[in-house]
């Protein structure tokens, strides 16, 4: 088996007296979709979020290709190879959908390159932003302005946006929420596509069983099932924790 | 080539006003205009540096006087203790004040919100008494320096070439790659970390350019008063600037000389009929915010879109 891209041990985080995330450890492989799935308030965002560095958790390590990336401010993480797409679409509305992925195709560039004038650093990180917003079906939707896209195009551009880092492993918090099936579909394709390692946090466990090569499922912080999704489908334990109704 | 927006028509328009002032400050016999429209421009510079970081940037300082007092006091010292020329007293300014501003920006770019205002206001302040306190200095009183410059029309030109690179600045940054992560920093902090840029880093090195700026100012003030006190560095000072860059509209190119040319001709206008003049102007800062976001630039371009 394939060396772990993404490797989390032992993360654990408490809010006040509640422990949000308990001692969790989870592996990503290249190529590999990987769902964590659970109940509100299991911990999925707030294991989401710590991987990624916006929350600081009480003890654990995320190992990102064999470099231990723990105590990396978010930016670093990003340029050492880490993409999130967020849940809530929360990108800049009043900028085009271009400007908005060469946020991330720009990254890490030189001060000199991030003072050249708008028209030529357009030049510098068109060829790619466009060819990423044709990936995600939004080429022809370069010029306008983010706030007039639908929300399925603004899911597509979250992926783009995600994307643009050119990240080793992406991070997707709730890809599917409130898509039609025909978009849904769409995104599905393209996280498929993608080719790279994928973890994502997600409700809609159709979803999930259509995509994901593994799933884990959490339960108030705790890992109670993980492995390839027919064996958790089947495991008494993981269906307890969906509750009625939502059982796969 | 897009076709350029309404305000940028309108500032052009202003600048080619203020280029030909003086022809017709000559031809009327009114040397005080140009005195009064010298102070337009050196104010219209402050305000654009301060734009870079409230404007664009999103950053409410409320310090900025206090950069510009800077740079007005290393002018006065480099004229009275060397000697030194106008070019050594400008050095000075822009190097002392953008190292303020450095300081300062290291110190409140760890805060958001009301705490940034109230570091930037506490740090300014500080700077206000430390410039009261320079005894040699003529402490609270201020204190003449050298005429630089006897008020010619070469400085006039000086002041106005300045104040048009400025603005100038101000376009090309915005369309930068630099001037898009402090715009997007201004709406969503997590979405410029998540594509990777460091934003304290692109806040921090604007708050510095944006002082060196309010330093430019600041000599040029020297320049123009052959005078400097610790009264145009207090907090109101910085609140008047704050002002200029809201009512002429937040980060766009042409709103700090607009918003300076609202404040300076309110002043002119009202003062003759009271020393109270601040109590028009508030209720007028609060009609432009509320009725007209994005404040006079904001105004022209929306208005001849619809």
């Amino acid at each position: 088996m394939t060396e772990p891209v993404l490797s989390v041990r032992g993360m654990r985080r408490r809010f006040g007296g509640v422990v949000a995330v308990r001692d969790v450890d989870l592996d990503v492989r290249d190529g590999e979709v990987h769902a964590v799935i659970g109940a509100n308030g299991s911990g999925k965002t707030t294991l989401l979020r710590m991987i990624f560095g916006e929350v600081q958790p009480d003890a654990g390590r995320v190992v990102l290709a064999g470099r231990d990336v723990s105590e990396l401010p978010v930016p670093a993480r990003v340029r050492a190879g880490i993409g999130r797409a967020y849940q809530i679409s929360s990108n800049f509305r009043g900028m085009s959908t271009a400007d908005n992925v060469a946020f991330g195709v720009r990254a890490g560039v030189g001060i000199a390159t991030a003072l050249l004038p708008g028209a030529a650093a357009a030049r510098h990180a068109g060829e790619r932003t466009l060819a990423l917003l044709a990936r995600v079906g939004l080429g022809k939707r370069a010029d306008d302005l983010a706030e007039d896209l639908s929300h399925g195009e603004h899911r597509q551009l979250e992926l783009a946006m995600a994307l643009a880092t050119g990240p080793r492993v992406l991070l997707l918090d709730e890809p599917f929420a409130g898509l039609g099936s025909a978009e849904a579909l769409f995104v599905r394709d393209l996280i498929r596509g993608a080719g790279i390692a994928v973890l994502m946090v997600e409700h809609d466990l159709d979803a999930v069983f259509a995509i994901a090569d593994r799933v884990t499922v959490l339960a108030r912080g705790e890992v109670v099932a993980s492995g390839d999704p027919a064996a958790v489908r089947a495991d008494p334990a993981a269906r307890e924790s969906f509750g009625n109704g939502a059982a796969p | 080539m897009t076709r350029p927006s309404p305000a940028v028509v309108a500032v052009t328009v202003l600048l080619m006003a203020l280029a030909a002032a003086p022809l017709l400050a000559a031809a009327t016999a009114q040397p005080f205009v140009l005195f009064l429209l010298t102070r337009l421009m050196i104010l219209a510079i402050a305000a654009t540096g301060l734009n870079l970081v409230l404007g664009i940037g999103g950053m409410p300082s409320f310090g900025h006087a206090a950069l510009v007092g800077v740079g007005a006091y290393a002018a006065a010292i480099v004229a009275l203790q060397t000697g030194g020329g106008a070019w050594t007293q400008t050095f000075w300014a822009v190097a002392a004040a953008t190292l303020a501003a450095f300081a300062m920006g290291a110190i409140s770019l760890r805060t958001r919100g009301i705490a940034f205002i109230l570091v930037t206001l506490a740090l300014g302040q500080m700077l206000f008494f430390f410039a009261a306190a320079l005894e040699p200095l003529g402490g609270d009183d201020g204190i003449n320096v050298p005429a630089t410059f006897a008020g010619d029309a070469g400085f006039y030109y000086a002041v106005f070439a300045l104040l048009a690179a400025a603005t100038a600045a101000t376009a090309w940054v915005r369309a930068t790659p630099f001037g898009m992560a402090l715009r997007g920093g201004a709406v969503n902090e997590d979405r410029i970390a998540a594509a990777g840029i460091d934003l304290p880093r692109v806040r921090l090195l604007a708050f510095a350019a944006s002082g060196a700026v309010c330093g430019l100012a600041g000599a040029l003030t020297t320049f123009h008063t052959a005078f400097v006190s610790p009264a145009a560095m207090g907090w109101s000072r910085s609140a008047e600037l704050v002002a200029m860059v809201l009512v002429g509209g937040a980060g766009a190119v042409a709103g700090p000389l607009f918003g300076t040319a609202a404040f300076v001709a309110l002043e002119e206008l009202l003062s003759g009929y009271t020393t109270r003049w601040h109590l028009v102007f508030g209720p007028v800062l609060v009609i432009v915010v509320l009725a007209a976001r994005g404040g006079i630039a904001g105004w022209i371009d929306g208005r001849t879109r619809d």
